[in-house]
């Protein structure tokens, strides 16, 4: 089991991961939140064995999107706006916040794979793992969220 | 096509750009202390304290520096290691047993066939332990050394080994493992894809020759960022190349400019690994065929001429093929006319640019497969029959393959004219086998294989 500290360093460590992707997934903010905390007590209380620092990460990962799952099966209601959490955002970082709602109001599959490769540097493989499909799937939402973030990126002139 | 994919740069960019989106993604102020805060109130409470103990990352990294360490004087401990590694369960539980779709055209096929059937070290000891063999070659090529440890092999030519890789430089830009090869990032590493692939030497003949098939599978337990630990199990292209001898081979792919299509290629080769024992298979016929099975995987015995095609459409000849096209990451494509057929079509730039191929027939179909590799074109192959079960003493069965071959091995191999050769996923008992029935071969009945 965990000592305090060593919870209270993985909740430093990995709290803005685990937020980014259930807020991927959730696109609210509340929501986000409410994902997050329940991970991080499924990790406090767990008597899994971790073996590494990527092991827990992947089970982070894991129990982000299977605790996604659940509450947005429970809520049972439409997708939320994501431009309101985006005008949230502090002014000085505008540009990209406008890119990150643009990414969020990509299809899911593919907004999870761009920030899991592209910001947390799993492999297509790892990926394959942790969302539960073939690689050659991985590899082919990544090549179409790669298309549809160039066309993003190109039509406002940032490619 | 465009001369200079530029994929790389285009790349990262992309990469730049979604790490400045999500960074200004951050938790919310005070959400991870609401959290920290509450599971501290709740200590005590619900939490239930644990006979296990964790075991702290470092100490498992420390026991494995110190087995392979130690490996030269200390067969048992070398032994033990590479049992665990090639078959014990190595932890990944989320992709353990579970089923999972490929999503190829319109059809959606239940694929099994990642399924990982974990083999307790005791059994494993049991079966395949007296014929493990230490190799304990290395090859180095610029900061990457590459360690060949312990190989078993059984009298098919089937094998696993264990495979270290090392680089005091990383492996951050590590993008994937798969069939045979890792692929890292250039624009990082100045290499993109290391090849680890077996080899095997025919008989007399000093030119090592690739294996036709292997699987190379990343062990995350022991792997760090400096040092990756692979287990390799492959298949041989031939029964008498592999039990010749068996070599290994570093290969990368350098791309100095970003233009993939001037990427220099370099290979370091191991010397021969020359089985010194073999895991012992046993034999079981029908009135005028026979199989060859042992612990790590089985041969059939020709002729099986007609019976191998090309994944996914078996109702297809790979010589009725009459171009390919590439489709790489980037958007641009490459087609190559095939007069003779599949075999033997180049692709120009290396696998990590392509994101799938476009096979067309002279009937005018199409098949698509998914990363199958630019630099060679070799359609996996299909042994066209419904299925092959084996039947224990116990009454429990062991489904190796269906329709879909390619889901359910780790390897396979197609011995010209004569038979079929593939690698379980598991590891089996022989001596426990009553038949092997193979359901539907060529149109034909079922074949049931007994002693």
């Amino acid at each position: 089991m965990l000592s305090d500290s060593e919870f209270t360093e993985l909740v430093q460590t990995y709290g803005d991961m685990v937020f980014r992707v259930a807020l991927g997934y959730m696109r609210n903010q509340a929501d986000a939140e409410d994902v997050a905390q329940s991970v991080f007590l499924s990790l406090y209380h767990t008597d899994k064995e971790f073996e590494s620092s990527f092991h827990i990460k992947h089970w982070l990962v894991r129990a982000t999107y299977n605790e996604c799952t659940s509450l947005y099966r429970a809520l049972r209601r439409s997708p939320e706006n994501i431009d309101d959490y985006i005008e949230s955002l502090a002014q000085p970082q505008q540009e990209e916040a406008g890119l990150l709602g643009e990414i969020l109001k990509l299809p899911k599959k593919y907004a999870a794979v761009l920030y899991l490769y592209y910001y947390e540097g799993y492999s297509t493989e790892e990926l394959a793992g942790l969302l539960k499909v073939p690689a050659a799937t991985v590899r082919t939402r990544l090549s179409r969220g790669r298309k549809k973030l160039s066309d993003i990126l190109e039509k406002g002139d940032r490619l | 096509m465009k001369q200079n994919l530029d994929f790389f740069d285009y790349d990262n960019k992309l990469r730049d750009s979604v790490k400045k989106a999500y960074s200004c993604a951050k938790a919310p102020a005070g959400m991870k202390e609401r959290i920290i805060d509450m599971a501290r109130k709740e200590e005590g409470k619900h939490r239930q304290s644990s006979c296990t103990h964790r075991i702290p990352m470092r100490a498992v990294l420390v026991t494995a520096l110190v087995a392979g360490s130690i490996g030269t004087v200390a067969f048992a401990a070398t032994q033990n290691n590479f049992l665990t590694s090639a078959f014990g369960d190595k932890g990944l539980e989320d992709i353990e047993v579970h089923e999972v779709y490929y999503e190829r055209k319109d059809t959606t096929l239940t694929a099994p066939g990642v399924q990982w059937a974990p083999v307790s070290e005791d059994v494993a000891d049991e079966l395949v332990g007296q014929e493990v063999q230490q190799a304990n070659y290395t090859i180095t090529h610029g900061d990457y050394t590459m360690t060949v440890e312990d190989v078993v092999m059984d009298e098919n030519g089937l094998g696993v080994a264990t495979i270290t890789l090392s680089n005091p430089n990383g492996f951050e830009e590590l993008w994937d493992t798969g069939v045979g090869t890792i692929t890292f990032n250039p624009s990082i590493t100045g290499v993109n894809v290391l090849s680890v692939q077996g080899a095997g030497r025919y008989p007399d003949i000093d030119t090592v020759h690739l294996i036709r098939s292997s699987r190379l599978v990343l062990d995350y337990n022991l792997s760090t960022e400096t040092e990756l630990h692979l287990v390799e199990y492959f298949a041989p292209f031939s029964q008498e190349v592999a039990k010749d001898a068996v070599a290994w081979r570093l290969a990368g792919t350098v791309i100095t400019d970003g233009d993939l299509l001037n990427a220099e290629r370099w290979e370091e080769s191991t010397d021969p690994f020359i089985p010194q024992s073999y895991v012992q298979s046993v034999q079981l016929s029908t009135e005028d065929r026979s199989v060859s099975v042992s612990p790590l995987g089985i041969r059939f015995y020709g002729p099986m001429e007609s019976t191998i095609y090309p994944s996914g459409l078996p109702t297809y000849d790979i010589s009725t093929v009459e171009r390919a096209t590439a489709h790489y990451v980037d958007g641009n494509e490459q087609t190559v006319e095939a007069p003779f057929g599949a075999w033997g079509i180049y692709f120009d730039a290396p696998t990590a640019a392509v994101e799938y191929i476009t096979t067309y027939f002279n009937d005018g179909t199409e098949l698509i497969t998914y990363g199958p590799g630019s630099d060679l074109y070799e359609p996996p192959i299909i042994w066209n029959v419904d299925k092959v079960i084996i039947d224990f003493a116990d009454g429990s069965q062991y489904i190796v393959m269906d329709e879909y071959i390619h889901n359910y091995i780790f390897s396979a191999s197609a011995e010209d004219d004569d038979g079929v050769i593939f690698s379980f996923n598991r590891l089996i008992d022989p001596e426990q086998i009553v038949s092997i029935t193979v359901n539907g071969p060529q149109g034909e009945g079922d074949l049931v294989y007994t002693r």
